[in-house]
């Protein structure tokens, strides 16, 4: 499986695309983004350092993240808005099943009333009787809706107040349809939780005096085409002046039995009444089934705080908003229980709710008492059915905490609390179960780091020594060691050691034996100041021979210094100055190492000379020589084994039978040797041991600077060896230094 | 284009030059042979040129550090490096002033690497005092014990024994280290060839991206 | 068949380099196993940049036409596998170069690093630094890095000989934490003695695939230790007289 490093999805082996966000996966491997190993595309961790290459969670594109629910401000609705096929619409789906399955109200006719059974008790509340009409017990308290408990019954005529503001209609009352006919009563409210657009809605102290007109802009649409009931209306106490909205204060609702009314003729049902219907099963969208309950009011008598009403302009709302959830029908037995959040439409069932245009007796009353009381005003005066709807703290309910920081402190119930905000219980943790060692330790240097006070420090201007323990020490010690047994062998004559033994120089002079006089000898200078000390004391005596041998000597170096070297030795090495024209050519430096080599032995002629600044071809020891087809013998002269090896490679392939002979450092003894036991050299003087030897064989007058040498080159190894054995012990019983 | 430029052209370049010199090693037909040459003598004129770029780095990075606190020594640098430039351009220049380039090369650029070079046996002295302080593992022992016979070895001491150590030595180098020459010389020749392969087929371009 | 068997031997390597090419491309990415002296590297790279002191990578003096030259290409991608990191910290390496022909290529990989982050007038021309041609004035100068500029790492990786020990000796003295990778007998005999993390001969090839980790770093350093398997059976063979 591949795993899409952005969503981290599991996608099929061999996937170029991710089949979850679309993003590339990878072909090749996973890089860490931690060490930057590269790690098999199936792997979850990284192989080297442990990090996780796959995010833990799916994080799915922008365009496909759900929305998540906004509020609704402004209004004290529930405003938890129902979810895409959430619970809260399970209830509405049903309730609009079943009213489908009722089929449509004959126009005129009025809704059949609905078994007794399976109706809702809150909503018998609302039936329209077509005769006596018993009081309706009040609900009980805690379903009492709070804003039906803040309603307060004006004691006279009202005033057509101003309209409510769109914050203030609910939108399930916008929404609402009043039935065409008389409607069977209905259950009681059942005990949900009173939203909080309800429980806002306080319920009037005394009479409420007649309220202002509305303004024209804000006068909805159902309330311009609602009628005064015919029938009396009990008083009852007009709402507080300050909490009750406008469009409910002016609903008039019975506060004790309401005779009888009877329906108005079909002429004069408001059209919003008229269209109070069940829902049509073909619109989903439909909206609440007519209210049970609501009673016609007379037809012709439109009271004056609705003729007010009636004349202000139209409002346009917008569209209808969302239906809050609430059961306005009741809900047959079998199907799924009402949710605690749907609000209950409560209201007294003994009180039936004012045909259109019938002025509630309460709201006739208030307004009565109003008026004449106070000018107009009209103290409320909380009828026993809204009474009995106020809030009451619920026992054994569990009080959600309030807001504590925010434009919401104090506030309660405003998020859900333990709905989607709780981990899932089949989340991992991200982390790795066991963190690496590495983890451990980098964890504890940080919190380390992190308790340490904080103190400024000057940056240095270089970084602070840290030498190791005993470091100054071992160094004096060793130098003064080394110092001695160097000067000590001049100083004193030691007999420490004796002749010296090279047996490859033993072909070496062999070789340079057999040259014939004049004969020109190309040497390769491949040594610089810095190995000057030892290889002249290798290189000498082979010079030595082959200037005694005649012969001449062709001088060129791949190294930049390799010619200057060279002039030291020729001119301390040549007897007569004079005879340099004639016995020796320093061509100088050849760039480019093998190139260079590959490139002067195919021609010789193009170089100058260096002492006398002539092209090679006008050299007097030059006479005869072009390319390295001309010369008798190759002499290499290498302080690194690299050097040898070019030459005996280049040589060979362009002329394999000239002999090549050798005189190398010690260090390059080692990786020399398989050239001479191979044969591809013909002979080979190593180190100061062999260019002793080789001394001591010509016998040219060096050797007593030879025997300097050499016993300080042996006394100083014995120095070394005695270090190293003491160091040794030192360290093995003192300990190792981690 | 701009890929075409830093991409595909030098490689393209890189991979034909290769082989073509590759070829004319391989096979020794005179128009590969003559090619060959041309082209090493091109890379010999390029690496020459580098020297100039190297100078010019060198003037670069030490005129920054002279103007640092410590920076003496990067001043003395640059000093003489401008008067090695002058000193060898005017021997070359006018035949008069050739001593003068040998008395520097002689006087004072030999004896500072050769004390260079001298100081690299000092440091090596010290490290063999030092060897177990950082590790203690066999290969410690053996590594001591190699020094050991080499450095006594190497000159025939005047003491009973002193031709065994010799022979030991001898049968040392020629025997355990050059095996274990010829194996580290293997890997690395096999390291190399792999790389060189990588270049020439341009699998690694460390002249582009 | 002494001429024909190198070139069979390079044959056989250039198929089996360009077929683990073709498999690591494909997911198939070989494990190497680890190297402390470059396994330590991504980090000390880090702790540089914490510290604020720059790491100091020195190349040797390979030469780019000599026979040192594939040597010191591997050094380069050693460093060019660590330069994208050491730009986006902020503190790029100290490069010391012993060869003038290292060092244009050297620096075109800081040059490149800083283009691919989009920000190439950050690119300070004395990251890459050519000290000497001499390998014992190269050592010199490097040790003088070391001894007196604010380095917080050493990390040797090149062709060098002996004078290394002038190198790793100037790191060690002021308890500057090292790793060296020699593949030259002398280089290693002067390395050994010295507290730093050593990759030794063939080793050293496999920085590259330590430090950047790329597919055709493994499978070439998986050919590699094929082919030396190979070259051990077959000396086998002709040492037992089987072949």
């Amino acid at each position: 499986m591949i795993y899409c490093p952005k969503c981290g999805t599991a996608n099929r082996q061999g996937s170029k695309f991710c089949n979850e966000c679309g993003g590339p996966l990878p072909t090749t491997g996973l890089r860490c983004p931690m060490c930057g190993a590269m790690n098999p595309t199936g792997n979850l961790f990284c192989d080297r350092c442990h990090t996780r290459l796959i995010p833990t969670e799916r994080v799915l594109p922008e365009e496909t993240k759900p929305e998540p629910p906004s509020p609704l401000k402004g209004i004290s609705l529930p405003s938890v808005p129902l979810a895409e096929g959430g619970v809260g619409e399970e209830w509405l789906a049903e309730l609009r099943a079943e009213a489908e399955e009722m089929g449509p109200a004959p126009e005129g006719a009025g809704v059949a009333p609905l078994p007794e059974g399976e109706i809702p008790p809150w909503l018998a509340e609302l039936t329209a009787p077509a005769g006596p009409v018993a009081p309706k017990a009040p609900p009980p308290e805690a379903t009492v809706p709070e804003w039906l408990a803040e309603l307060t019954a004006p004691a006279g005529p009202v005033a057509p107040e101003a309209p409510p503001s769109e914050a203030t209609v609910p939108e399930w009352l916008a929404e609402l349809t009043a039935p065409a006919g008389p409607v069977a009563p209905e259950a009681p409210p059942s005990e949900a939780t009173v939203p909080e657009w309800l429980a806002e809605l306080e319920v009037p102290a005394g009479p409420v005096a007649p309220e202002a007109p509305p303004p024209e802009a804000a006068v909805p649409e159902w309330l311009t085409e609602l009628e005064v009931p015919a029938g009396p209306v009990a008083p009852e106490a007009p709402p507080p002046e300050a909490a009750v909205p406008e469009w409910l204060a002016e609903l008039e609702v019975p506060a004790g039995p309401v005779a009888p009314e009877a329906p108005p003729p079909e002429a004069a049902v408001p059209e919003w009444l008229a269209e109070l219907e069940v829902p049509s099963r073909s619109s989903p969208e439909a909206s609440v089934p007519p209210l049970a309950g609501i009673t016609v009011p007379p037809s012709g008598e439109i009271p004056d705080w609705l003729r007010e009403v009636q004349a202000a302009p139209q409002v346009q709302e917008g569209p209808p908003a969302k239906l809050p959830p609430i059961a306005l029908v009741d809900v047959p037995t079998g199907m799924p229980a009402v949710p605690e959040s749907v609000p209950p439409v409560l209201l007294d069932e003994e009180t039936p709710i004012p045909a259109p245009g019938e002025i509630p007796d309460w709201l006739r009353a208030a307004s009565e008492e109003a008026l004449s009381e106070f000018g107009g005003l009209v103290p409320a005066e909380i009828p026993e059915w809204l009474r009995a709807l106020q809030p009451r703290a619920e026992v054994g309910v569990e009080e959600e905490p309030a807001e504590t920081e925010g434009f919401l402190t104090g506030l309660r119930g405003l998020l859900p609390i333990g709905r989607g905000l709780d981990m899932p219980a089949t989340a991992q943790p991200s982390l790795p179960r066991a963190p690496s060692p590495a983890a451990v330790a980098r964890a504890e240097l940080l919190q380390g780091l992190l308790s340490r006070p904080l103190i400024a420090s000057p940056m240095a201007a270089a970084r602070e020594v840290q030498r190791p323990t005993g470091w100054a020490l071992a160094r004096f010690l060793v130098g003064v060691i080394l110092l001695g047994a160097i000067l000590l062998p001049m100083l004193i004559r030691l007999p420490l050691f004796g002749p010296p033994v090279a047996p490859t120089v033993e072909a070496l002079f062999a070789v340079v034996n057999q040259l014939s006089s004049s004969i020109p000898v190309l040497v390769a200078w491949e040594y610089g100041p810095a190995e000057a000390e030892e290889m002249d004391r290798v290189a000498g005596p082979l010079i030595d021979h082959l200037l005694r041998q005649e012969a001449r000597l062709v001088v060129v170096s791949t190294r930049p210094e390799g010619p200057a070297v060279a002039e030291v030795l020729l001119a301390s090495r040549l007897a007569d100055p004079s005879e340099r024209p004639r016995r020796i050519a320093n061509l100088g430096y050849m760039p480019g190492q093998a190139a260079g080599v590959r490139a002067v032995l195919g021609n010789l002629d193009d170089r100058t000379e260096v002492s006398t600044g002539l092209p090679a071809s006008q050299a007097e020891a030059m006479v005869g020589v072009r390319s390295v087809a001309d010369v008798g013998m190759v002499v290499v002269l290498a302080a690194q084994p690299d050097d040898l090896r070019v030459w005996v490679e280049q040589v060979s392939a362009a002329r394999p039978d000239v002999p090549i002979v050798a005189g190398v450092s010690a260090r390059a003894e080692l990786m020399s040797t398989p050239y001479l036991t191979t044969g591809q050299i013909r002979g080979m003087v190593a180190g100061l041991t062999g260019g002793a030897a080789y001394e001591e064989k010509l016998d040219t007058g060096w050797g007593r600077e030879y025997e300097y040498y050499l016993n300080s080159l042996g006394l100083a190894q014995i120095a070394v060896a005695a270090l190293a054995v003491i160091g040794a012990l030192i360290f093995l019983v003192g300990g190792r230094k981690r | 284009m701009d890929r075409l430029v830093t991409r595909i052209l030098p490689t393209a370049f890189a991979m034909g030059t290769g082989l073509l010199v590759l070829l004319g090693y391989l096979l020794p037909l005179p128009l590969l042979v003559s090619v060959r040459d041309e082209l090493v003598r091109w890379a010999v004129i390029v690496a020459a040129f580098a020297f100039i770029l190297g100078f010019f780095n060198l003037l670069r990075v030490h005129s920054r550090r002279a103007r640092k606190s410590g920076g003496l020594y990067s001043a003395v640098l640059i000093l003489a490096a401008l008067v090695s430039l002058t000193v060898t351009t005017g021997a070359l220049l006018v035949p008069l002033l050739r001593f003068l380039g040998d008395w520097w090369f002689r006087h004072v650029l030999s004896p500072l690497q050769a004390t260079v070079a001298g100081l690299v046996a000092f440091v090596l002295a010290v490290a063999a005092f030092r060897l177990l302080r950082h590790r203690r593992e066999a290969g410690v022992l053996v590594f001591l014990g190699a020094a050991l016979i080499v450095l006594l070895g190497t000159l025939p001491l005047m003491v009973p024994g002193g031709d065994w150590l010799m022979n030991l030595r001898m049968w040392w180098m020629n025997v355990p280290a050059m095996a274990g020459m010829r194996g580290l010389l293997i890997g690395v020749g096999l390291g190399v060839l792999l790389v060189g392969l990588r270049v020439l087929t341009g699998t690694d371009r460390p002249y582009s991206e | 068949m002494t001429f024909i068997l190198p070139w069979l031997l390079m044959v056989v390597a250039l198929v089996a380099l360009l077929w683990t090419a073709f498999r690591a491309r494909r997911g198939r990415i070989p494990s190497t196993r680890p190297l402390p002296a470059f396994d330590q590297l991504p980090a000390e790279l880090g702790h540089s940049a914490e510290s604020g002191s720059p790491l100091l990578f020195t190349l040797g003096s390979g030469a780019v036409g000599s026979d040192r030259t594939l040597t010191s290409i591997v050094a380069l991608e050693t460093v060019e596998g660590l330069a994208d990191a050491a730009v986006a910290y902020g503190t790029p390496p100290v490069v010391a170069v012993g060869d003038p022909t290292l060092l244009p290529l050297a620096e075109d990989v800081f040059r490149r690093a800083w283009n691919r982050r989009g920000t190439p007038e950050r690119y300070d021309p004395t990251t890459v630094q050519f000290i000497g041609v001499q390998p014992t004035v190269y050592a010199a100068g490097v040790a003088d890095l070391l001894l007196h500029e604010r380095v917080h790492g050493h990390v040797l990786i090149g062709s060098m000989d002996e004078e290394a020990a002038l190198v790793t000796h100037a790191a060690e003295g002021r308890g500057i934490p090292q790793s060296a990778a020699a593949d030259r007998l002398p280089a290693l005999g002067a390395i050994y003695p010295v507290d730093a993390r050593l990759a030794a001969g063939e080793e050293l090839f496999a920085g590259p695939a330590r430090v950047a980790a790329l597919p055709r770093y493994l499978g070439s350093l998986r050919v590699q230790d094929a082919l030396r398997f190979l070259i051990i059976v077959l000396i086998l063979l002709k040492v037992l007289g089987l072949w």
